[in-house]
């Protein structure tokens, strides 16, 4: 019990304010000692609360145990459009369900098991306004008993819910449209993983990514990982996204089919909406193209700064051969009888200086800056003209020729000459690899991306992995007495004509050589 | 006919040089050598030359260089190029337009650069 100390209302432990006077209530042991005469405080009370609960934008309902309508305030009649009247006089749940009687049962039996149990109880549902359109309440229902705790009625309190539902499904679109998203990315596998890291989800970009065919739910998502020993990328994540909230690195992953990629992969933590992790999005993306390109780039430039080099040596070297071979030739002219010794020694000199010759002229070749004198052709023309060249070397006897050009291949811009060399190139090679004999085959064809693709195909011994790389480098020879500057001049040629060349061999099985040039746009 | 023939050489490469003086000299020229572009300007102010050979490839004046300024000072001495570069087609060309007679690579046998030489003459004497 509290009481006002100024105007001696008594006020339940509820109040902490005298509602007249705006004091401070007293508490329950200072009443005795200062005041006599205690007053009711109902009749100033209660047109305050009435007022408080009248004005307020939530339902009050209050019911008696019939669950027909005692009070109820102001909210009533603008959520749902009655008027006051209209609910008292009516049957009001016949009123607010009045298209649903099942759902208007449900709402009975909702108020009656609260009446039963002397329980609060929620309930959230839609009514029908006065005007026809629905509007969804959101139901507190609690039973009032008096002190000895016999049941009194039921308070209902009811706030509107309409416009926060809207805005739930606006969310829930949303979301569902972020979901459709997600899961047609194509270029990136977005995953996501529960707190053990177990695939929870993932969109079509995780499933061609991946080639995956089964369901890959709940699979852990280390069985993507190929892990070096010195680092468990699974255990790297969990380190990382525990102190970062994030994870990314260039990692290497497996496919179902048990092949390798190199990878882009970022990790985030998902949150809830309690801020608390819930979970992590996997996104992935596959850089093994980048990182070809990248490798591309570094070996032009290598072959570029090569072709400099090698221009700068054989200028400087040419100078000085011109004048030894030139003094050879003079001694030659001389009237005076050498000795035959002599004769064979200076023989000797001008042979080897005369190989320098070739060698520089093979250099200048490679490294000429000379741009190629471009026409339009059919690469078939070129082609056309390589057996009969190669013939005309031995190792070619053993050799069976094939040739599958096709007819519709499109034409190209180049230089005759230059493209003849690469091919004539190529296919000497082939001829080397297969002393033994074998087939070559070239053949020629269109490409969905605008190339024309002539491949040069042998049977023969195949290049080892180590030297695979170093092929297009001037000066790397297998071969005894090569020069090792066939295949850069060739690389030099077709990197004139905005081309690629490439390789593929298989150590016993044999090589293929596929050069890609761009076929000719018509203006 | 050649013994009456005063030819001018032009070549940084001093080793070069002397090799052209004994071969063109064997063959019975008067040879004159200089080292530079501006040597050979300065000797033809002063002297007369029947022809003249000029690498095309020189530190400080370059041989299109002193080509030009050559052509300027005695308009009618035909001017033969020295190449040692047989895919330097660039050069070429803008000798010939400033007026060269023609080239000869250096790599060529020896026989072959007089050869070439002694046609290249002959094809500009029959012209006059």
């Amino acid at each position: 019990m509290k009481r006002c100390t100024k105007c001696s209302i008594d006020y339940s432990e509820l109040w902490n304010i005298c509602l007249l006077c705006k004091l401070p209530l007293a508490k329950d042991n200072l009443i005795t000692k200062v005041f006599s005469k205690p007053r009711s405080g109902a009749n100033y009370i209660f047109p305050i609360l009435e007022k408080t609960i009248d004005q307020s934008d939530v339902i009050f309902l209050y019911l008696d145990k019939d669950l027909k309508p005692m009070m109820c305030n102001r909210a009533i009649e603008s959520i749902t459009g009655y008027r006051r009247e209209e609910i008292f006089k009516n049957n009001w749940l016949n009123l607010f369900f009045r298209s649903n009687p099942s759902r208007r049962e449900i709402f009975k039996a909702v108020l009656n098991s609260c009446l039963n149990s002397i329980k609060s109880r929620a309930y959230e549902g839609s009514i029908i306004k006065k005007d026809g359109t629905e509007c969804i309440l959101s139901w507190r229902n609690t039973t009032v008993t008096d002190a000895s705790g016999n049941i009194w009625g039921i308070l209902c309190i009811a706030e509107d819910m309409t416009e926060y539902k809207d805005s739930v499904d606006n969310v829930t679109t949303c979301s569902e449209r972020l979901r459709d998203i997600f899961a047609n990315v194509k270029e990136y596998a977005v995953l996501t993983a529960n707190l053990d890291h177990k695939i929870t989800y993932y969109g079509i970009g995780a499933k061609e990514l991946f080639k995956w065919q089964e369901d890959m739910t709940l699979k852990d998502i280390s069985m993507l990982f190929v892990d070096s020993p010195e680092e468990n990328l699974k255990e790297a994540i969990k380190k990382s996204v525990r102190s970062n909230n994030r994870f990314e690195q260039e990692a290497i992953l497996k496919r179902a089919n048990g092949g390798v990629f190199p990878a882009i992969l970022t990790v985030n933590v998902l949150f809830d909406n309690d801020n608390r992790r819930s979970g992590y999005v996997y996104i992935i993306r596959d850089n093994s193209e980048e990182k070809r390109m990248a490798k591309q780039m570094v070996q032009n430039e290598k072959l570029a700064a090569m072709g400099q080099l090698s221009a700068g040596v054989a200028h400087e070297i040419n100078n000085p051969l011109l004048v030894i071979l030139g003094r050879l030739d003079m001694l030659a002219m001389e009237d005076e009888k050498l000795s035959p010794e002599t004769e064979r020694t200076l023989e000797t000199i001008k042979n080897q200086a005369q190989r320098m010759r070739v060698i520089i002229d093979r250099l200048l070749l490679y490294s000429r800056k000379k741009a190629p004198q471009m026409e339009v052709l059919n690469i078939n023309e070129v082609l056309k003209t390589i057996a009969p060249l190669v013939a005309y070397h031995p190792e070619f006897k053993k050799i069976t020729w094939k040739e599958d050009l096709q007819e519709d291949t499109a034409e190209i811009k180049g230089e005759f000459n230059q493209l003849q060399e690469v091919f004539l190139n190529l296919a000497l090679n082939a001829c080397h690899a297969m002393p033994e004999g074998g087939a070559l085959s070239i053949s020629s064809s269109n490409t969905k991306d605008g190339y024309v693709e002539i491949s040069v195909t042998d049977t023969g011994m195949g290049i080892s992995k180590e030297n695979i790389n170093k092929l297009f480098v001037p000066f790397f020879t297998t071969k005894d007495n090569g020069t090792g500057l066939g295949l850069a001049i060739c690389h030099t040629i077709i990197q004139s004509h905005h081309g690629t060349i490439g390789v593929e061999s298989n150590l016993g099985k044999g090589t293929v050589f596929r050069v890609k040039l761009p076929i000719n746009k018509k203006e | 006919m050649n013994g009456k023939l005063k030819i001018l050489v032009v070549d940084d490469e001093p080793d070069a040089l002397e090799l052209f003086k004994d071969l063109f000299t064997k063959k019975g020229y008067t040879v004159e050598c200089v080292p530079s572009g501006t040597d050979a300007i300065s000797f033809i102010e002063g002297n007369e030359a029947d022809a003249i050979l000029l690498d095309i490839r020189m530190p400080v004046m370059d041989g299109i260089e002193t080509l030009s300024k050559l052509k300027e000072l005695k308009p009618d001495i035909p001017v033969v190029m020295l190449t040692a570069y047989g895919y330097d087609d660039n050069l070429i060309n803008k000798a010939l337009e400033s007026g060269a007679a023609g080239y000869i690579s250096k790599n060529l046998p020896l026989a072959q650069i007089v050869h070439t030489f002694q046609t290249l003459l002959s094809a500009i004497h029959r012209k006059k």
